[in-house]
């Protein structure tokens, strides 16, 4: 670069700066997606592989959580209570809902979010919902159907679905989305 | 535009690589989606019940989407015109984000996604410097393009090999009952420890250890060693070599986009003549033995253990050892190259090939 520098004309040099532009441009939004974990703004693709980093990133060592975003919202279901629905993807979701609980793993709440919205769209369907956030926070939904923040999601998954992760139990509830019965063991 | 760029060889050996990485991943996921539903509609469908992923497209366009990829990979690896045909896959990788499976977006694919942007955008750049100043004058700006193209590419890599290490720095990873290290550790010295006297866990927990450390040093080390221009060419044998375990249990991805990356911390003259001293070297009398022992080691091995124990042989140098032997005396940088492909092929087949035929007797069956 530097030899290249020396002969530049000033058309180059504009060339230039706007390739370095674009280097700091890509760099930043790189470093901004693996620095995510610890902003509460997403876990996943954020070069966290194997490390054993929590999806809310408050094991690390020595670099602090900076919660600017709070995406990283888990939850614990205490009790869920669903009137109306009676399809097959309610009874699978009961059924996740009931493993998570005993195996002690905290549901992610855009996660939860999808399948209340999902559920929802049956009429007359009321879903009264009681959880814990992992920060120890208790919330209750009298009718989750009739909150709609609790049925906004984004369809990128930004988080686990779970944690500790359930990807065996969610690969075993879509083989059985079909209808042809639960999909626990 | 074409290949009009001037990164040569190192471009196009990126291209090929990452063209074959991609295909892998795709392979992977047809093994993946074959051994779960036999239908690739059906397995879109069945996961859009499961995850929020899939309600923005419907399943057909995930459909069009993978079968896109496979083409433009291919493109990437037998075509001339890989500057196009990478900006296209930029494109379409870009629109498949939105199409993937749980759990989600992997940490490989993110480093493709910036790759193929990187390389679509300085490409463009390249080709607006070569319109807007007409023939024969661009050369000033189009080498400023091809600078930058490389530049950004290091970057990306090295942030990646620096983030890697810096969220290894929590509690869980140097817990050496929790560390995600004892995945890759434990079954390689499973077999050795059936050989010892001594006592088994403190053997496991001195080997998993010296993992935890050694690839923090390692991934800490590594974007030092590749921004130093003295140390570039050992930091990218080291980043190969620190793969060649991960390949052993089966993990493809990442190895495959680490060897893609090799390339661009060679010069042109380098890369011309490991090429050239590679193929000299490429015998048939070679690939034979190389052959034969990797179809002894992966087809005929009578069980697990065996399998296990001839994995542990395999990536110590096993046929390579034996096939380019003479090689590896004589350029070490050479041997490198041949173990590793040869690792990344077998390790492709394994993944495709024989997965599927052992699991499709568990398949899911939808009368089940």
């Amino acid at each position: 670069m530097k030899k290249i520098t020396s002969r530049l004309k000033p058309r180059e040099l504009r060339f230039r700066a706007l390739s370095l532009g674009l280097i700091l441009l890509f760099d930043s939004l790189y470093i901004i997606n693996c620095l995510a974990p610890y902003l509460g703004l997403k876990f996943n693709f954020s070069q966290t592989m194997y490390s054993g980093l929590l999806p809310t990133a408050e094991n690390h060592l020595f670099f602090p959580k900076i919660p600017i975003f709070q995406y990283d919202s888990y939850a614990s279901i205490t009790s869920i209570d669903i009137v109306g629905s009676e399809t097959v993807h309610r009874k699978n979701f009961e059924s996740f809902v009931e493993s998570a609980r005993n195996s002690g793993q905290f549901i992610h709440l855009n996660f939860l979010k999808y399948h209340l919205d999902r559920i929802c769209r049956e009429e007359n369907t009321s879903i009264a919902i009681e959880y814990q956030t992992y920060w120890k926070r208790r919330v209750y939904h009298a009718d989750a159907c009739a909150t709609p923040r609790m049925r906004q999601y984004s369809f990128v998954q930004l988080y686990p679905s779970c944690w500790p992760t359930c990807l065996d139990e969610l690969t075993r509830w879509a083989r059985k989305a079909d209808g042809s019965g639960t999909w626990q063991r | 535009m074409g290949n009009r760029m001037s990164g040569g060889l190192r471009l196009r050996s990126f291209y090929v690589l990452l063209g074959i990485g991609c295909l892998a991943h795709e392979l992977q996921f047809i093994a993946r989606q074959y051994r779960w539903t036999g239908s690739f509609r059906l397995h879109l469908e069945k996961w859009g019940e499961v995850s929020p992923v899939f309600t923005v497209f419907p399943p057909m366009i995930g459909l069009v989407v993978h079968v896109v990829i496979f083409i433009l990979a291919l493109g990437l690896i037998v075509t001339r015109r890989q500057q196009i045909i990478a900006s296209l896959l930029a494109m379409i990788v870009v629109l498949s984000l939105f199409t993937i499976a749980p759990p989600g977006i992997s940490n490989h694919y993110i480093v493709v996604t910036f790759a193929l942007l990187i390389t679509a955008t300085f490409g463009a750049l390249s080709h607006l410097a070569i319109k807007s100043q007409g023939p024969g004058t661009y050369q000033g700006t189009t080498e400023i393009a091809d600078v930058a193209l490389f530049r950004a590419l290091k970057h990306l890599f090295v942030i990646t090999y620096f983030f890697a290490a810096f969220h290894k720095l929590n509690e869980e990873w140097f817990d050496l009952t929790k560390t995600a290290a004892r995945e890759f550790i434990v079954p390689y010295i499973t077999p050795l420890i059936s050989l010892t006297r001594g006592n088994s866990t403190d053997l496991i927990h001195a080997t998993v250890a010296v993992g935890v450390y050694a690839t923090l040093a390692i991934e800490f080390s590594l974007p030092f060693l590749l921004l130093w221009r003295t140390t570039r060419i050992l930091g990218c044998l080291l980043a190969v070599a620190f793969n060649v375990p991960i390949m052993g249990q089966g993990v493809v991805d990442y190895p495959a986009i680490v060897l893609a990356f090799s390339p661009i911390f060679f010069t042109e003259d380098e890369l011309q003549s490991l090429f050239s001293q590679l193929l000299s070297n490429l015998t048939m009398v070679r690939l034979s033995i190389a052959t034969f022992l990797w179809m002894y080691i992966y087809l005929c091995s009578p069980d697990k253990i065996m399998k296990t124990t001839w994995q542990v042989l395999n990536h110590t140098g096993g046929y390579s050892l034996v096939a380019f032997g003479d090689v590896l005396l004589r350029q070490g940088l050479i041997f490198a190259w041949v173990y590793i492909g040869c690792t990344f092929v077998q390790e492709l087949f394994w993944n495709v090939a024989l997965k599927v035929r052992s699991t499709h007797d568990v398949a899911y069956n939808p009368n089940s």
